[in-house]
């Protein structure tokens, strides 16, 4: 007797024969960017890095694109208006100057140069998914994993996660599971903040500390140096603790450039 | 030529567009091609994941329900004649 199979058992893949190997090609490519990763990270960063710059150089011409649509009387007006205040802060900045070089004559200078690696930001959120810069210096650079990189007036971001040839990985304070020793306040608590991405943080404090909107957030650096500011304080009746959320001073989605302490 | 132009925009979107866009566009490779979900979720995994930042590699996780939700949707969703 002639049994009759049916074709379609088990055969979700059974109706389309190009399926097979197209998955195949594309779980090899992938084990091979997997192995490039965990073997030879810098392969991988360096075959990346065109693409980043690229992607970096068309969303900075995007925001630009909306001027050639201005209107061209206020355009000059504008251009006019920026030269106006160029000459004014211009002269402005001689006499600071002028004067900043007198009281370092009377008082001395106790401020030292700001040391570290300056490095441009390839690749930021939200294009990365997680809470992760990855920037063009390395270790031939001097960078090594656990340095702390400071954006804009030397604020922290986060520590340097792991570094290749050229590039490096920095992990923001506010990355999911990042917990970091802090202050809040005037007080200077001690807290421990916790990353919730997306370049937000929180942490958990006694009630009775008196923690208010406006609050800033201080880390370690030379002495404590500021990251953020309490935007919200949640108090439940039932509970002794305050729920603090806090907004980072340097916004992550913004930030080009990175210096790194060596 | 679609499925092929989907899987190879969503790859490029991972380098360039935020990453609830790039999510969109997996998805919607994934439906044309469902190997391309899992490929790029891993893929973006592999270029920004790290056990630091986040708990789970998320990205993959996303891309291999997008691969089986596709497939099935694939086994089990035939065009045919409404009949009355």
């Amino acid at each position: 007797m002639k049994t009759q199979f049916s074709r379609r058992r088990n055969s979700i893949l059974g109706g389309y024969p190009w399926l097979g190997p197209s998955a195949l090609l594309v779980g090899v490519l992938v084990l091979i960017a997997l192995l490039l990763r965990l073997v030879f990270p810098g392969a991988l960063t360096a075959i990346a890095s065109p693409a980043w710059m690229s992607g970096t150089a068309l969303t900075a011409g995007v925001g630009s694109a909306g001027s050639f649509f201005g209107d061209k009387a206020d355009l000059v007006a504008e251009r006019d208006r920026l030269l106006a205040e160029n000459a004014a802060l211009t002269a402005a900045n001689a006499t600071v100057s002028a004067r900043a070089a007198d009281l370092a004559r009377l008082l001395g200078d106790r401020t030292e140069p700001v040391g570290g690696i300056l490095a441009g930001v390839m690749v930021r959120p939200p294009v990365s998914p997680y809470d992760v810069l990855i920037v063009d210096a390395g270790s031939e650079d001097g960078v090594v994993e656990g340095s702390q990189a400071a954006g804009p007036g030397s604020i922290p971001l986060g520590t340097v996660e792991s570094v290749t040839g050229g590039t490096s990985r920095i992990a923001l304070y506010s990355a999911s599971g990042q917990e970091t020793e802090s202050w809040i306040g005037e007080a200077r608590i001690p807290v421990t903040l916790m990353g919730e991405g997306s370049g937000a943080l929180r942490a958990i404090v006694a009630r009775e500390a008196g923690i208010v909107e406006g609050d800033l957030v201080y880390v370690t650096g030379p002495g404590a140096v500021a990251i953020g500011s309490v935007v919200r304080v949640e108090n439940d009746p039932s509970s002794p603790r305050s729920r603090i959320d806090i907004r980072p001073l340097v916004n992550p989605f913004s930030v080009t450039w990175v210096t790194i302490a060596p | 030529m679609t499925r092929i132009a989907s899987s190879v925009f969503a790859l490029i979107s991972l380098f360039i567009f935020p990453w609830p866009v790039s999510l969109a566009l997996i998805a919607a490779a994934a439906f044309l091609f469902p190997a391309s979900g899992i490929a790029l979720g891993v893929l973006a995994d592999i270029l920004y994941y790290s056990p630091d930042v986040a708990f789970l590699p998320y990205f993959s996780i996303y891309g291999a329900l997008l691969t089986g939700l596709s497939l099935l949707v694939r086994r089990f969703v035939k065009t045919r004649i409404m009949e009355a």
